[in-house]
């Protein structure tokens, strides 16, 4: 609760713009990088774009501090930025995938063999990249942001019936990949 | 039994989750700089406010660099810049 009334002093103080505005909003990107770095990297499975797009985010959200509103809602509208970037950041990635004779993208044989031998973190992380980026995206946000369904409706642009009924697939969808890797789904566990 | 195996599968997915949630991620050591130092540069231009000391300072010392690269020998074109003289 504290650190949201911080936020909204140093929103404050940035939107007045000046050296003063300036260092404000540097103590917000020391603030707010961590967890937006890490929602990146697992949207887009690349620290090295995840850091570009965050960047880019700051950026932004520097440039626009003054349409931030509510202070003690930065991060969120932070979020709604990086999302949005991540998105064509993505985009672009797949465009230029294209082109790129024999690049990195894994053909499902060579997921198959990739992730043949993998486990926990490694095996997860795998799924989640697996699942298409609409799925991934609503994964991500729910299990590892762990934001309310509202808040998800509210991020994605769409109605939180049709956020539930995404989640839903994408949690189905997830299951059944991570089970063929080997991994235990929830019948197991309850076992 | 619908909704209990839907709790079942969602206690599930947060357990499975819990590393991800848990873990810092490894952001590189100058990340935060590079972030600053881009938003130095866009203040000063978009006229936020007036460059820093620091970034005045490098202005400075590139442009006295350069004055010194234009000074060394053979960097200038002597005949031309000779006519020109002559000619004012």
């Amino acid at each position: 609760m504290t650190t949201e009334r911080d936020d909204a002093t140093l929103v404050r103080t940035a939107a007045g713009r000046g050296l003063a505005g300036q260092l404000a909003f540097e103590t917000l990107v020391d603030r707010h990088q961590q967890w937006l770095v890490r929602l990146l990297t697992h949207l887009l499975g690349s620290r090295s774009d995840a850091e570009d797009v965050a960047q880019d985010a700051f950026v932004r959200a520097f440039l626009a501090i003054e349409e931030c509103g509510d202070g003690a809602r930065f991060r969120g509208w932070l979020r709604v930025m990086a999302r949005r970037l991540a998105f064509n950041n993505r985009r672009d990635a797949k465009t230029r995938a294209r082109y790129e004779e024999g690049g990195a993208a894994l053909t499902p044989e060579r997921v198959e063999s990739a992730a043949s031998s993998l486990e926990g973190r490694e095996m997860l992380v795998q799924v989640l990249s697996e699942l298409s980026y609409p799925y991934r995206e609503i994964m991500v946000l729910r299990f590892v942001e762990e934001m309310p369904l509202g808040d998800i409706a509210e991020l994605l642009e769409i109605g939180e019936s049709a956020a539930k009924m995404r989640l839903q697939r994408a949690r189905g969808e997830f299951q059944r990949l991570y089970e063929k890797r080997g991994g235990d789904g929830p019948n197991a566990r309850r076992t | 039994m619908a909704q209990t195996q839907d709790a079942l599968e969602s206690d599930w997915i947060h357990a499975v989750f819990s590393v991800l949630r848990e873990e810092a991620v490894a952001i590189a050591a100058d990340f935060g700089d590079r972030v600053k130092h881009q938003i130095d540069q866009v203040a000063a231009t978009q006229d936020i406010r007036p460059p820093s000391t620091m970034a005045l300072f490098t202005a400075v010392a590139l442009e006295t660099s350069n004055m010194a690269a234009s000074l060394l020998p053979g960097a200038l074109a002597p005949d031309d810049h000779d006519d020109h003289d002559e000619k004012d």
